[in-house]
Order: C-alpha cells, then sequence, then structure tokens
C-alpha cells in the first residue's frame, strides 16, 4: 500500500489536479480501519459498507474544506461516526413505525447474517452490548475491541480521558449485569 | 470476568477482496457523481442565467411599463391632436367655403354692384383726378 505522509497528502487534497489520486490514497490507507469501527456499531456487513461509502462520499465533497486543523484519520473518524449516528437513527425511526426495537431486529439479523460466525456466547455479548446507548457502545468496542489507549480515543471523540474511563466503566457494569442474567 | 478482555474481531467475516472491490466500485461511484456535478452546474448555469434574467425583467417592470405607458400616451396624444386638427381644418374649409358667395347661390348686394362697377383702378384715378383738378 502507498503510505504518503499527512503533509504532503493534504498538499495533494488543496491541488484540484492532485485531490484524486489522493483521495485514492486515502481511501486505500484508512477504509479497513474505518470498516470496522463501523461494523462494530451497525453489526451487518451491508450496512457497514452503506456507512462506510457514505463516509468516504461525505469527505470527499468536504476534501477542500480540509485545513488540517486535526489528523486525517480524526477527521475522517469524526465523519464516520456521524454517519453512523444518522444511519442507526434513520434505522430507530423506520422500526418505530412498526413499534420494533432497533436493537431486536439488529440481534435477529445478526443470527442469520452469513457474514458472523460468533458462538451463542458471541451472540449474547453482541446483545449485552446493544443494550448500551451509542456513545457508551462505540466508546466500549474502541477500548473492548481495538484495546486502544484513552488518549487516543478522547481525541478521537472530543472527550476527557476521565469521562471515558467512567464511561467504559459503566459500560461493563451493565454488560456484566445483562450477561449474568443471561447466562 | 473472562469475557471482558481486549476482543477479536474475527466473529465478524467478510467478503473476500472486499476492500479492493469498495475502492473500485467508490471510484465508480465517484467517476458517476463527478459527471453528475458537471451536467448539473451547466443546467444551474442556465437557470442562474435565466433566474438573472427574471430577476433584471422583474426589476425593470415598473420602468418599462412606465416606458410603454408614455408611449401610448404620446401616441393617443398625437392621435387625438391629428382627428383635431384634421377636424378643424375641415370645418375651417367648410366656413370658409360657406363664407365665400357662390356665383350660383349668392345674391349680389348693393355694395358688390358698386365695388364691382367702379373697379380698383377706378377708384384710385378718381382721387388723383380730384386732387389735380383742385
Amino acid at each position: 500500500m502507498e503510505k504518503i505522509d499527512e503533509k504532503e497528502l493534504i498538499q495533494m487534497f488543496s491541488d484540484e489536479n492532485q485531490r484524486r489520486k489522493a483521495f485514492s490514497i486515502l481511501v486505500k490507507q484508512y477504509s479497513e480501519s474505518l470498516y470496522w469501527q463501523i461494523r462494530k456499531m451497525v453489526l451487518s456487513h451491508d450496512d457497514a459498507n452503506d456507512v462506510l461509502q457514505n463516509t468516504f462520499l461525505k469527505s470527499w465533497d468536504n476534501l477542500s474544506q480540509f485545513r488540517g486543523e486535526s489528523k486525517i484519520s480524526t477527521w475522517l473518524f469524526r465523519i464516520a461516526v456521524n454517519e453512523t449516528y444518522t444511519f442507526l437513527n434513520k434505522e430507530r425511526q423506520r422500526n418505530q413505525s412498526n413499534f420494533t426495537d432497533l436493537e431486536d431486529v439488529m440481534i435477529q439479523n445478526l443470527q442469520s447474517d452469513p457474514w458472523f460466525s460468533g458462538d451463542e456466547v458471541a451472540l449474547k455479548l453482541q446483545k449485552a452490548i446493544m443494550t448500551l446507548p451509542d456513545k457508551q457502545r462505540l466508546v466500549f468496542n474502541m477500548k473492548y475491541y481495538d484495546d486502544m489507549k484513552y488518549e487516543d480515543i478522547s481525541e478521537a471523540l472530543g472527550t476527557s480521558v476521565g469521562a471515558l474511563k467512567a464511561s467504559y466503566h459503566y459500560a461493563v457494569k451493565k454488560i456484566e449485569a445483562f450477561l449474568s442474567l443471561e447466562l | 470476568m473472562p469475557f471482558i478482555e481486549p476482543g477479536d474481531r474475527t466473529v465478524f467475516k467478510m467478503p473476500e477482496n472486499y476492500f479492493k472491490d469498495f475502492e473500485a466500485n467508490l471510484e465508480k461511484r465517484l467517476d458517476a457523481l463527478e459527471k453528475e456535478k458537471v451536467s448539473s452546474n451547466g443546467l444551474l448555469q442556465v437557470q442562474t442565467k435565466a433566474k438573472k434574467f427574471k430577476f433584471s425583467m422583474e426589476t425593470h417592470r415598473p420602468i418599462l411599463y412606465m416606458a410603454a405607458m408614455f408611449v401610448l400616451l404620446l401616441f393617443s396624444i398625437s392621435l387625438i391632436l391629428n382627428l383635431s386638427s384634421d377636424k378643424t381644418s375641415s370645418s375651417l374649409r367648410l366656413s370658409a367655403e360657406s363664407q365665400t358667395p357662390s356665383a350660383t347661390t349668392s345674391v349680389p348686394t348693393a355694395e358688390d354692384y358698386l365695388i364691382n362697377s367702379i373697379g380698383a383702378y377706378g377708384i384710385t384715378e378718381y382721387y388723383v383726378e380730384s386732387e389735380y383738378l383742385k
């Protein structure tokens, strides 16, 4: 994979002739990590694919406005998070009209998803994670699945380290309580 | 707490070569979007021009109306004037005609008779001669 320094990439963004090439490099560099962040939130591969596409399309639209005030990875991650929240809210609204909970629907879909290979315990863990509010779920995923440092999560989400620690702590407690009832 | 350990994401799978395909699909979608943007920009330019024209027509409409009204007013005034001048000339003509005695219709008065019988030259001659005689 062609790895380019962030500064060089930002310079390429400002040049209209090189913008497209820079964007291709951006997609190559960040699509995988963004995909996993989104996938753990929306669970389904197809939905993650849609949200990831929207993330990159939105970033392409706003590329000329990117001034390099934050890291490209942070900027992309925030777009991805916003797109994920937008997707989840839309799905929630759609399910509200059918008097069903999005979380239940997502878990049901996960059971029959060919792109999910987890056993019963893994499925129960997903059920427990789904009981968390969106932001807490995001923090939990970043810490539990990716073992990210609180400092890095703080930079990505713009939340203080203390608040993140508290959020993760409460998330673990909630999941434990849920699983103790289920298992 | 055995499950709360840094986890792996192997429970989630994805199609083979997904990221390569994703990049290719995204490139295609971007190409389509750029083309759409170019064509919509062209359309937008035409629409903007039409809007500008409409706007200028709207802003200048009162002036145009006033100009049209002015032209109409001038035209109607000139028309009225023409008509009235025609009327006066024809009435003058009629009155002149009525004042001129025609040979067939007018009856000669005594004065007419005297003037006609003496004539302009005869009167001057008469006066001159009478002066010399004195």
